[in-house]
């Protein structure tokens, strides 16, 4: 190996690692240019929005919450959102490319096409990161259907509703929605997918049918302060 | 066809674009597939038999630069950087191992070693997904070694 062959290694290194530590977007805009994604499209708001007519139309078969509650439709922005970690593709955590910058603060919740994924748990100057109902931490209070079943929502690979009534008529197809405060009450989660007796036979369970994977969510939405 | 001359650059190319075509075929394979194999660490061991080490440290550095994803250097990513290298050096000095056969153990031995030491828990929760992936990274590196082979020796 000769000395000038060493050097240009070591230029070929210098400027991997200026790469790695300094863009590691352009890793990232790579990758999604391989998938034959675009950033851009990610960010589009309107795009998003657009796509939650069909689950608009869905929610408003609530009637009871509509009618009990004045209706939150807040201002949204959209956030893009890192690929999970390789090889992990981590449902329990994403990382948002915002951060107190950009008016993000920890507790918010975060939403895809308006259904509730999450909450932002550690905020720094240009990131941050969501812990989502996947997490297997993950404990909330939740409501079922136009009845409005109570539930407590446990998360996990597959998020359950739990402590729900034995007596109570849930139904496949029902909607799963928030309950808890720091979250606005009604925001959607997913379907029920079916629902049988607990082990203990005291209460019923429900596993929840979402209509999205957690691992190719590319932007979400933060409501405006 | 092997090349007798000590064609490092050459080598370099063809580690490079074999190390794209893995990162290219892991995302296809995950699309497909929803799991992701490890082509990329098959790809590292299978260079480290013929590429000297500057060569093979330009060859670690682009494949971290193509997997590191989030802003910050994750252990696993640190995990990634220094497994392969490991693998060489105990090549070199304490045991010098080679040919085809050695190169499917020592991909196996990197691969459990990688999960072993980021995500154990993760791995034995999805023990039939890690198998499987271990299984076609294998054939993976099996195949790329193979390449390597037909183009240069080995590195002793």
């Amino acid at each position: 190996m000769t000395r000038r062959g060493n050097v240009i290694f070591i230029v070929f290194s210098c400027i991997l690692l200026f790469l790695i530590f300094w863009q590691p977007k352009a890793g990232w805009s790579f990758r999604e240019f391989l998938l034959g994604n675009t950033i851009q499209r990610s960010r589009n708001p309107n795009g998003i929005l657009l796509e939650n007519d069909a689950l608009r139309a869905e929610l408003a078969k609530l009637q009871d919450i509509k009618n009990k509650i004045e209706v939150w439709s807040p201002e949204y922005f959209a956030v893009p959102v890192y690929v999970g970690r390789y090889p992990f593709n981590l449902r329990s955590e994403l990382t948002l490319a915002a951060g107190r910058n950009e008016g993000l603060r920890a507790n918010q919740p975060v939403f895809l096409n308006k259904v509730f994924i999450g909450l932002i748990k550690d905020v720094f100057e240009d990131k941050a990161t969501v812990k989502t109902i996947f997490d297997a931490s993950w404990k909330s209070a939740v409501r079922i259907g136009a009845s409005g079943i109570e539930g407590l929502l446990v998360g996990g690979n597959q998020p359950t509703v739990t402590l729900i009534d034995k007596q109570a008529d849930v139904k496949e197809g029902d909607i799963v929605y928030a309950a808890f405060p720091g979250t606005p009450y009604g925001a959607a989660i997913g379907e029920i997918k079916s629902a049988r007796l607990s082990q203990n036979q005291l209460f019923q369970e429900a596993e929840i049918d979402f209509s999205y994977q957690i691992n190719e969510v590319r932007a979400v939405l933060i409501p405006k302060p | 066809m092997r090349s007798t001359r000590n064609n490092v650059f050459g080598k370099l190319a063809l580690v490079i674009g074999i190390a794209f075509l893995a990162f290219f075929l892991t995302l296809r394979y995950e699309t497909l597939f929803g799991t992701r194999p490890d082509f990329l660490l098959a790809t590292l061991v299978a260079a480290s038999f013929f590429l000297t080490f500057p060569a093979f440290v330009v060859v670690v550095l682009f494949e971290i630069f193509l997997i590191n994803w989030v802003p910050v250097l994750t252990p696993e990513i640190i995990v990634f950087g220094v497994l392969p290298p490991v693998i060489f050096f105990f090549r070199k000095i304490i045991f010098p191992f080679d040919g085809w056969m050695w190169n499917l153990v020592a991909t196996f031995l990197c691969i459990v070693l990688f999960y072993g030491i980021t995500g154990f828990g993760i791995a034995l929760e999805n023990v039939s997904s890690f198998f499987g992936n271990t299984a076609v990274s294998l054939m993976f590196g099996a195949l790329i070694f193979r390449l390597f082979g037909y183009f240069y020796e080995e590195i002793r």
